[in-house]
């Protein structure tokens, strides 16, 4: 088998974590009737780790959906335009989410101090995830675009 | 107006020169925030809040599902089951696949997922039997549109998270309207065949044959019985059905038929992680750019102006079908459900139109969608499948888009097809 990467490995290790934890969930729930409110609250923050690490994988396979009808008529300068314009803003909205997710971190960790609902731990051990995890998709947006751009340019077609 | 048109200017600009949807969408989002100071810290906020919500889970767990019994060669077995069932009509193993492609939306919400899926198997076969490769792949990927009528649906999970309709209850309400869309496309299948000579499978059907096909695809065919069993029985939510499907699986797949390995486990987790996120990348992103919207009074707008225009419910109605039918070849189905559908909720009240019903008939029109070209999930699928650009595959598609328009009319005209297995089941009062 083929060696796994660090995001890879940290997705198929937080999928498990969330299907187990609201399976024992269910079956507690109809076989004993007792509930674990929280794991709803650790299921949705897994999910969001997730989400991020699975976009900077997709980033990484070019799985995102779009549109190639018009880009592919453009000549090869403008492919490459559009590319570089497309990394680009991609990097600015997720460095956007990081740098307000590291203020209210921040701010969590000083001022407010706020705790979630059903645990009652600190909530910014949630929201440091999405910047943590997002190095991943600054990496591999960089790594596909530079790629792509290189494919282009030495002759092959996107 | 001018707000309206920088922000769709930039999100349409960004899609046609080839970005990511969820790149144009969350551009267009961050530079509104931005430009109109609607208050910054909500783009994390948001961005976070937007995807940690418990029905959403059901995405991922309902992915996996069908990864496994896909890996587990479940599709194989349920594929072989219906084509000795209905294989020896004429175009039989067409027909097969469009059913096949229904059976397997009652697996998985996606519809692509169902494409990559179902065409695998009945594509190749196909084409060795004399179709057309670009007839194949055209009615794979129309008829796994059905995945996101026929429940577990992503769709309508993204729907009910929008408007708070019950997800186990929109669930309920896609299955006859899925099989009415089935039964078009059979007929649309049938009629092409005929006129184009393919025949139906040489061997014949013999009750023995037929029943051990069956005993073979009975975990299969089990899978849809939990899931919709668990959730018209009222025992469990959508995302509890989601997890004990994702477990089902796991056991079929390891247990019964031996066909799951580490590997094949570890590709369907990677698989699912990916899959999951290119949906959630568009539904947090979109639904930062549909509070923008609102925050701007741009819905409010057109929402009123979808009023002053619409006479009657049912002009409203097929107005709706018309703005979806139009926007599904530029557009995907989330990114619809969040930009587009906000304008025509608010306005159902006035019209007095049942909210899940309309979501039913709106996944109707988004699943037409994934097969109008330039974007067409379904159809962008099949034509790598068969190595062809989807130009050239979509010459074929048009019989089948026509058959599905008939049959969102149909749907559209009788409300009835969408609320009586909801109401049926106690899940929901009109």
């Amino acid at each position: 088998m083929r060696k796994l990467k660090l995001e890879e490995i940290l997705a198929i290790v937080i999928l498990s974590i969330m299907a187990i934890i609201d399976f024992i969930n269910v079956l507690s729930r109809y076989i004993f009737h007792i509930s674990f409110a929280a794991t709803e609250e650790i299921t949705v923050n897994l999910f969001v780790w997730l989400t991020v690490i699975g976009i900077a994988i997709a980033f990484e396979r070019g799985s995102h959906l779009g549109m190639n009808t018009v880009f592919d008529k453009f000549p090869k300068s403008v492919k490459a335009v559009a590319i570089i314009i497309s990394g680009v803003l991609a990097i600015f909205i997720f460095a956007m989410v990081d740098f307000y997710a590291i203020k209210d971190v921040i701010r969590d960790m000083t001022l407010y101090h706020s705790r979630s609902e059903a645990l009652n731990i600190p909530v910014w051990i949630y929201t440091i995830g999405t910047p943590i995890f997002s190095i991943f998709v600054f990496k591999n947006i960089i790594v596909s675009t530079i790629k792509n751009v290189k494919t282009l340019l030495t002759g092959g077609v996107k | 107006m001018s707000a309206a048109l920088l922000l769709f200017g930039i999100f349409i600009l960004l899609i046609i020169i080839g970005a990511p949807i969820g790149t144009a969408i969350g551009a267009a989002g961050v530079f509104g925030i931005l430009k109109y100071d609607l208050g910054a810290t909500m783009i994390s906020k948001n961005f976070i809040a937007g995807i940690s919500k418990f029905p959403l889970v059901a995405i991922p767990f309902f992915v996996l599902e069908g990864e496994l019994l896909a890996k587990g060669g479940l599709a194989k077995k349920i594929s072989h089951f219906i084509t000795i069932l209905v294989g020896k009509a004429r175009g039989g193993l067409a027909i097969a696949a469009v059913v096949t492609a229904a059976f397997w939306g009652a697996i998985s919400g996606s519809g692509p997922a169902t494409a990559a899926a179902i065409g695998l198997i009945f594509i190749p076969s196909m084409i060795e039997q004399g179709y057309l490769d670009t007839f194949a792949a055209s009615v794979v990927a129309a008829a796994s549109g059905l995945a996101i009528i026929i429940p577990p649906s992503i769709a309508f999970i993204v729907y009910g998270n929008i408007t708070g309709v019950s997800i186990g209850a929109l669930f309920l309400g896609g299955v006859i309207p899925g099989l009415v869309i089935m039964g078009f496309f059979i007929i649309i299948t049938y009629v092409i065949s005929r006129k184009r000579n393919y025949h139906g499978i040489q061997e014949r059907g013999s009750a023995k044959e037929i029943w051990n096909a069956f005993k073979e695809a009975i975990w299969a065919i089990l899978a849809p019985v939990i899931i919709l069993g668990s959730i018209y029985a009222g025992i469990a939510t959508p995302t509890e059905s989601a997890v004990i499907s994702v477990f089902y699986s796991l056991f079929v797949g390891i247990f019964v038929y031996k066909s799951l390995g580490k590997k094949e486990i570890i590709d369907s987790l990677i698989g699912t992680a990916v899959t999951s996120a290119v949906v959630m990348f568009v539904v947090t992103f979109a639904g930062i750019f549909s509070i923008v919207e609102s925050n701007l009074g741009i819905i409010d707008a057109a929402g009123n102006f979808v009023v002053s225009v619409s006479k009657s419910p049912i002009a409203f109605l097929l107005l709706v079908d018309l703005v979806l039918f139009i926007a599904g070849f530029f557009l995907d189905a989330i990114s619809i459900l969040y930009v587009i559908m906000p304008i025509f909720l608010p306005v159902l009240t006035a019209f007095k139109i049942d909210p899940l019903f309309f979501g039913v008939m709106a996944t109707v029109a988004l699943a037409i969608g994934q097969i109008t070209p330039p974007v067409a999930v379904n159809l962008y699928v099949t034509s790598n499948l068969i190595k062809k650009p989807l130009d050239q595959t979509s010459k074929e598609i048009w019989p089948f888009v026509a058959f599905a328009v008939i049959g969102l009319l149909v749907i559209t005209f009788f409300p009835k097809l969408s609320l009586l297995l909801p109401i049926a089941s106690k899940l929901y009062t009109p």
